[in-house]
């Protein structure tokens, strides 16, 4: 007969046998294609297109855009594409990875998938006018085990939910890989693939299929309203006494070092600003340890009420706009991107 | 804060059992029970901070008038204070829960207009407004009522039981809470609250859930009108016979489990109903406090088995079709419960002028009945289930409708599906395996030979960890518990 344990040494080997399980299920193996396609807590998908832009599509990848909505709505590869050959008679290859919602994790994590995979000349990373402190809800979404243990565990408000939240996430996709999961594809078909460009500033898709033009414009009135309304819910720039500034980003400042680390490429960042905020605000980039030539997108389109779909958005026009923006700066800083080629 | 959801394993639990262990290891044993009502009122302001008030008036309002249905004044002033408190509680229930639905059907009859005032519903209002009903009434026909408030407060809000019950006499957790301000607790209890309580979490995540996930669909598309196969709706309605039978199996053994946790024995409210004879027997299985508070407080009141035998079964039916409508304010309730009542009623009517017939119990008659009293309660479950009356009514035109043999589920779900079926039909349940009494004339743990038998041993520490683990591994994608909307 089995020797009966007292309350405590019961809880103890409990306590070990629990810890154990745990600690194992970080170990289960799944498929990363899996991964990306779950990630459905968003308003519109693209982390799947993502994957399989870097994974399947063997189109090279000379600029990769990382960001948020921002840069997913207002910058549109292919014109930024055509722009810069008949600039610089070169033919590059733009991906725009941008996904929704803000949190650096997350940038890193798709940097690195994209540096890992096709191994960009040019990384390029998106600056706002303002920076978030909160890590992205998406990350214990995408990243690896590994990248959800090694993220900074001071100043990350999520570290611990990730945390205990990825032992579920490891088992479901286990779960999912070996039951298999009628909603997810199994391998890459071409057919369901929307080619090598995600291009999402003239319409938006929900995650239901929804599709909405973004050929909307506001007048000047309601767009200061909408500003307006914006920046009740936006924080100064600095939250911190002046001796704890340096803790303030360290997040961001943290997974932006990671990303031009893992950058085989060069590293350069876009600033696309809000309506109503023109000029970079360039101490916020100095404590982000931005260290690289910025293209700036502000200015006068920054001012203009006919280019914004909403406070912090590009609409179509503003997109066209901005994208041309960019492929000219691109064309004058990196003129060597890419290579001869005829022009798309 | 659900029992199967992270914060609640890894953070509220954890907390609350450290805390309260800690307490106690320092005989603090008075700080132990006042720490235990604390921890209820923030496990119920997780939800909603102006609900607690709610909750906090209504302990309050309660503790008041129960001292005055149980005090020295004269017979007609605890009258009056135990039918205020009924007429109160009933008030409250009926605002949150039942005004808007009352009042859509008045428009509709009359001809009139209701605005919706769609009050969010205090989660466990039913439970603890019943808890409190019976504790008035009890007051007032024993003269005797709690005195410590702090103890009256903890009967109602008790975390392991506040949300979804067992709906709990206050004879039962008063002379528990005393004991608990007095003295050292049987610590032998916590290994076995730990392990009911993994049995019950394994339950709900494991089986409940992907039963439910599997199944969701097929009642959505009923809802959304879309066309339904016979082989796709006999699959939803078999489906949430488990569904729900794990969900409130788990919940149950999760509550027993907490309370055995914090020295507190909860009364037994599932006890494998599906193995039931006849509906009767089925209602003395499933959710077996809430039958107890309609025999005692409403089938009594309203003249019980006084009277004629057709007197009787009025009563009989009218308690059960009352115990339809508490779950919730909608027809697909009023349905549900009124095809239960008729059914018990003919139950009753059968054992009172032919009884041989409900005597009959030889093998194959036991398993026409079992099989009979099954298709019966699946099929009642669809009312319950479904949105509306018109979803419900597709589902069951289409129940012989022709079409491709597609179930549409996965052949792992219908996997699940023939286990879970298999353990509610013939295995024995957790509490039977634990060997567990809420009796408090009775020992537990057992002592004795053949009672449960489970035990704290190496292996079922391993045990209790997997289906920890299980558990945590499905708050991934969480759900919540089916009688917590009610």
């Amino acid at each position: 007969m089995e020797k009966h344990l007292n309350p405590v040494r019961f809880a103890v080997a409990l306590i070990i046998a629990l810890s154990v399980l745990l600690c194992a299920s970080l170990m289960l193996p799944h498929d990363r294609y899996f991964r990306f396609q779950t990630y459905d807590n968003v308003t519109t998908r693209k982390a799947d297109w993502i994957y399989e832009r870097l994974h399947f599509d063997t189109t090279p990848v000379d600029v990769a855009l990382i960001g948020t909505s921002r840069t997913a709505g207002g910058l549109s590869a292919p014109l930024i594409e055509q722009t810069y050959c008949t600039q610089t008679g070169r033919r590059i290859r733009v991906a725009n990875l941008g996904l929704p919602e803000t949190g650096r994790n997350l940038h890193y994590v798709v940097a690195r998938e994209a540096a890992r995979t096709k191994a960009p000349a040019l990384t390029v990373i998106e600056l706002n006018d303002v920076e978030t402190r909160k890590p992205h809800r998406g990350f214990i979404f995408l990243a690896d085990a590994q990248d959800v243990l090694a993220a900074p565990a001071a100043i990350n408000l999520n570290y611990v939910s990730d945390l205990i939240r990825l032992p579920g996430r490891q088992a479901a996709l286990f779960a999912q890989t070996t039951l298999g999961q009628p909603t997810l594809r199994n391998s890459f078909d071409p057919n369901a693939y929307p080619g090598a460009h995600m291009d999402r500033t003239a319409q938006q898709i929900s995650i239901d299929g929804e599709t909405k033009s973004r050929d909307v414009t506001h007048s000047q009135a309601k767009m200061n309203a909408l500003r307006a309304k914006r920046m009740q819910h936006v924080s100064p720039t600095w939250l911190a006494p002046e001796p704890l500034r340096f803790l303030e980003y360290r997040f961001s400042k943290t997974y932006l070092n990671r990303i031009r680390q893992t950058a085989r490429g060069g590293v350069a960042y876009v600033y696309i600003p809000a309506y109503g905020a023109p000029a970079p605000p360039i101490a916020l980039f100095d404590a982000l340890g931005v260290d690289g030539p910025v293209i700036d997108l502000g200015g006068a389109a920054a001012l203009d009420p006919s280019l914004w779909i909403d406070a912090t958005h590009f609409n179509a026009n503003g997109a066209r706009a901005a994208s041309l923006r960019f492929a000219n700066e691109l064309a004058r800083t990196h003129p060597t991107l890419g290579e001869k080629d005829h022009c798309p | 804060m659900v029992f199967s959801s992270y914060v609640f394993l890894l953070a509220f639990l954890p907390a609350v059992l450290i805390g309260f262990y800690a307490l106690r290891a320092r005989r603090a044993y008075h700080a132990s029970v006042t720490f235990l009502l604390a921890a209820s009122f923030v496990f119920y302001a997780y939800w909603s901070l102006p609900h607690l008030a709610v909750l906090i008036a209504s302990i309050g309002a309660n503790y008041a008038l129960g001292r005055i249905a149980a005090g020295r004044r004269s017979k007609p002033v605890r009258r009056a204070a135990t039918a205020l408190g009924i007429a109160g509680n009933l008030s409250l229930i009926f605002i949150f829960k039942y005004l808007d639905f009352a009042g859509t059907n008045l428009a509709a009859v009359t001809g009139g207009q209701w605005t919706l005032l769609n009050f969010l519903l205090p989660i466990g209002i039913s439970f603890f407004t019943f808890q409190q009903i019976a504790y008035l009434v009890d007051c007032y026909t024993s003269g005797k009522a709690e005195r410590s408030a702090r103890d009256y407060a903890l009967f109602v809000s008790f975390f392991p039981q506040l949300i979804a019950g067992p709906i709990v006499h206050h004879s039962q957790t008063r002379p528990q809470f005393a004991a608990l301000a007095k003295a050292p607790l049987n610590l032998d209890m916590l290994p076995y609250g730990v392990l009911i309580f993994a049995m019950g979490l394994f339950k709900k995540a494991m089986i409940a859930d992907p039963i439910a996930r599997a199944i969701d669909p097929i009642y959505a598309a009923a809802a959304a009108g879309d066309p339904l196969t016979a082989a796709m709706v006999w699959t939803a309605m078999v489906g949430y016979t488990l569904q729900i039978y794990f969900d409130f199996s788990g919940y149950c053994d999760m509550a027993i489990g907490l309370g055995l946790m914090l020295g507190v024995r909860l009364p037994v409210n599932f006890n494998s109903p599906y193995k039931a004879k006849s509906i009767i027997e089925f209602w003395r299985r499933w959710h077996i406090t809430l039958s107890n508070f309609l025999r005692d407080y409403v089938y009594i009141p309203l003249g019980g088995n006084r009277g004629s035998q057709l007197f009787r079964l009025r009563n009989i039916f009218l308690t059960m079709l009352i115990g339809g409508i508490w779950h919730g304010a909608a027809w697909t309730f009023v349905i549900w419960g009124a095809l239960h009542a008729a059914m018990i009623t003919a139950n009753h009517a059968l054992r009172v002028w032919a009884p041989m017939l409900d005597r009959w119990d030889d093998t194959a008659t036991t398993v026409v009945k079992r099989m009979g009293l099954l298709a019966f309660v699946m099929l009642a479950w669809v009312f319950f289930r479904a949105d509306s009356l018109p979803t419900a009514m597709s589902i069951i035109a289409a129940l012989g409708a022709a079409g491709p043999a597609s179930v549409g589920v996965e052949p792992a779900a219908l996997a699940l599906m023939a286990v879970a079926a298999g353990l509610a039909l013939f295995a024995p349940n957790s509490l039977e395996i634990a060997g567990y009494t809420a009796n408090l004339q009775r020992r537990f743990p057992p002592q004795e030979k053949g009672l449960g038998v489970l035990r704290p041993t190496p292996l079922s520490a391993t045990a209790a960890a997997i289906m920890l683990a299980c558990g945590i591994f499905a708050a991934w994608r969480p759900a919540v518990f089916i009688y917590f909307n009610f």
